[in-house]
């Protein structure tokens, strides 16, 4: 029997509540932090350089995915969702939309679901450089460098 | 009313009057409980309590509020209420029974869920329990289902009946229905690379009786592969008829959502009305109202019956736009009648047989605009029958979504992700203008509207009609409305404090009637559409249940 009754409230719920917490500060401190990886138990993969999120086929790689996994929700340019859009964005920092992506967001009326571990890593990056790529503050896609 | 429903109503009422839990089919008696998800098997969500009506509706005050203390997805239940003890579910799958007169706690389950439940895009909310034989029965958000004590809530037997973790978080949403000792419920998944099912468990002792595949072992009907991961399934409760001692419920879409081009065939026994056998879950009749569907239109809404010409008929909502009536005895088309304003993939529907003229699909050439949209000409959130004025009272709104289509691999699917094979995708306003809500009245064998409400944003809250004459209706912006039920007539408001999306009730406790109202903004929805409802994002969540009565 996996269940506890009635009025008992078990460790893992008060984790869950530190966890929400811990989330609630992510979106308080959001923007004055922006630059400063910030998330408590994310993977820590390598975080690309700044040239690699504007490349032009990490974007298109990045849009695909966005399309299919998450446009439902968030629209196909980040428009809709119960969040601020992603068209009206600056200085979003690409660590915390990554760790965003991987963690999701399961306390609260609005949640997503964790997507670590279920995209790949890389891939995951690629979305990030399309969601950045909508920001107000783009400074344009560079061209993908030659095969090496 | 007289009518051989309404007697034999009350010959299966007083059969059971000294037995202390009262059995399905008799909702709306004398004693005012709400004793199913629908109000009663004719899913009416009518009261027939007068106590508040048109002459003493301004003095209608709040008595009490409970609160449950998650607000993950808000909240989206309809209350049970059983002489005078309310049973409710809120978020996580935390059950709560109260003193239906006060709003205090008689006692409370919190479960423990699997953490990885959180994984699934249907993740945490819950619509409500079902209760029999002593028991509280729901389905959890990581695929089981549990029996408690009704008097204590302490539990007694649960079951695994899917695991999320193999089905891409397919789980249970739903309460199961109750159909002659057996508890009937169906999983989520149209839109998942899954196989979906309906499952029968024994009220006793929570054993497994029968599963009903809701994609049909039928190769003319899937092609190749397909079936493996059709979707399908049944995500909103049904009914149980006493009467026919069938088992009535609409299923889910086919998957992939979208792109019906690679699953040609019929894809039995998706976006259909099935009538089920309780004991076997063999199928008795069925109607696919969207054969081959390409637009994600479940027939997951309530399945209504009525009188009409001296025998019983059902009408019901599907996404797609249109009302169908049926002969609830074999499913025999006896009309259609179109609910929106704004459709255009299907040219018509055959009002005789219900066959679908010139189809209008996504494609993988181009991208397209289809009206409605996936959420459909109205979202789950049933609308009321009141026999007293004959007429159905049903939100609805105008939304279409544009798409183009594209293969998808199934290994290629991220674990939460909707198996839509879609390379674009956003919903819409209609092309002629903006998307709007409406509460509508109708004559529901017909389909004459006979009179509107107008809103900016959709109402998403389930609509309950009294014998005093009213129409209760929440909406996103936590106003709930009473109206006049012959015009529309608004009499009454209140601001919750938060979007309604969940079931308003009516009930009797120590002598007086109740109207309760959940309010708590959350679920899928509004978070799909606000990019057109663009209110959606500023709306707060919450969970709260708040009963009102005239002091």
């Amino acid at each position: 029997m996996m269940n506890k009754q009635n009025t008992s409230r078990g460790p893992r719920a008060h984790a869950s509540w530190m966890a929400g917490l811990v989330l609630l500060s992510f979106t308080v401190l959001e923007a004055p932090l922006s630059g400063g990886a910030i998330a408590d138990d994310a993977p820590s993969a390598a975080r690309p350089s700044d040239d690699d999120l504007r490349r032009s086929d990490w974007i298109a790689a990045g849009r695909a995915k966005f399309i299919s996994v998450c446009a439902y929700c968030h629209g196909s340019k980040g428009n809709a969702g119960k969040v601020k859009s992603f068209t009206e964005r600056q200085n979003w920092d690409p660590q915390f939309i990554h760790d965003t992506i991987v963690n999701g967001r399961t306390r609260g009326a609005n949640v997503m679901p964790p997507w670590g571990g279920s995209i790949p890593d890389d891939e995951i990056w690629r979305i990030v450089a399309y969601i950045k790529s909508l920001s107000l503050d783009f400074k344009g896609p560079i061209e993908a460098p030659a095969a090496k | 009313m007289t009518s051989p429903i309404r007697v034999a109503a009350l010959m299966a009422l007083s059969s059971i009057a000294a037995v202390a839990v009262p059995a399905a089919g008799v909702a709306q008696d004398a004693k005012g409980n709400w004793t199913e998800f629908h109000g009663d098997y004719r899913a009416w969500r009518h009261s027939p309590l007068e106590q508040i009506n048109k002459s003493n509706i301004e003095k209608l005050k709040v008595a009490w509020i409970h609160q449950p203390g998650d607000i993950t997805s808000g909240i989206q239940v309809t209350p049970l209420v059983i002489d005078g003890i309310m049973y409710y579910i809120a978020a996580n799958n935390r059950v709560y029974a109260l003193d239906a007169a006060t709003g205090a706690q008689l006692w409370d389950y919190i479960p423990e869920l699997d953490p990885d439940h959180v994984k699934s895009i249907f993740a945490s909310y819950n619509r409500g329990v079902a209760i029999s034989e002593g028991k509280v029965m729901f389905g959890t958000s990581d695929g089981r289902m549990l029996a408690l004590d009704q008097k204590t809530g302490k539990e007694g037997w649960q079951v695994r009946l899917t695991n999320p973790k193999e089905c891409h978080g397919c789980n249970f949403t739903s309460p199961p229905t109750i159909a002659d000792g057996v508890a009937i419920i169906g999983k989520t998944g149209g839109d998942l690379a899954q196989r979906g099912q309906i499952y029968g468990v024994s009220i006793a002792d929570g054993k497994l009786l029968w599963t009903f595949e809701v994609l049909k072992d039928d190769a003319a009907s899937w092609p190749g592969e397909t079936r493996a991961t059709g979707g399908g399934g049944a995500w909103m409760p049904g009914v149980y008829d006493p009467n026919t001692k069938l088992y009535y419920v609409g299923t889910s879409n086919p998957a992939p959502d979208f792109r019906a081009s690679m699953r040609r065939g019929d894809n039995l026994y998706t976006s259909s009305i099935v009538a089920l056998e309780p004991k076997t879950g063999k199928v008795v009749w069925h109607h696919q109202e969207v054969p081959n569907d390409s637009w994600d239109f479940d027939a997951q809404n309530e399945i209504v019956t009525i009188q009409h010409d001296g025998k019983d008929v059902i009408f019901h909502l599907n996404k797609g736009g249109f009302v169908t009536v049926l002969d609830k005895k074999d499913g025999k088309v006896l009309n259609v009648w179109k609910f929106s304003e704004h459709v255009n993939w299907v040219d018509n529907i055959d009002p005789k047989t219900g066959a679908l003229g010139k189809r209008h699909e996504p494609s993988d050439d181009k991208k397209d605009i289809f009206c409605p949209s996936a959420l459909g000409a109205r979202s789950m959130n049933a609308g009321s029958y009141s026999p007293k004025t004959k007429l159905w009272y049903s939100n609805g709104f105008e939304l279409c979504n544009s798409a183009q289509t594209t293969p998808t691999k199934i290994s290629d699917l991220a674990f939460s992700q909707p198996y839509f094979s879609t390379s674009e995708f956003e919903f819409n306003p209609p092309p002629d203008g903006k998307a709007y809500g409406y509460l509508k009245a109708f004559e529901p064998i017909s389909g004459k509207m006979v009179w509107r409400v107008d809103y900016k944003n959709p109402g998403l809250g389930w609509v309950l009609s009294t014998a005093g004459g009213l129409v209760f209706n929440g909406d996103p912006e936590g106003w709930v409305h009473a109206y006049d039920d012959a015009n529309g007539k608004e009499l009454w408001k209140f601001n919750t404090g938060s979007g309604i999306r969940a079931g308003i009730v009516s009930y009797m406790a120590g002598g007086k009637q109740y109207i309760v109202v959940p309010s708590g903004f959350g679920s899928l929805f509004p978070g799909f559409a606000s990019s057109v409802f663009t209110d959606f994002k500023n709306v707060r969540g919450g969970a709260a249940v708040i009963a009102f009565t005239v002091e």
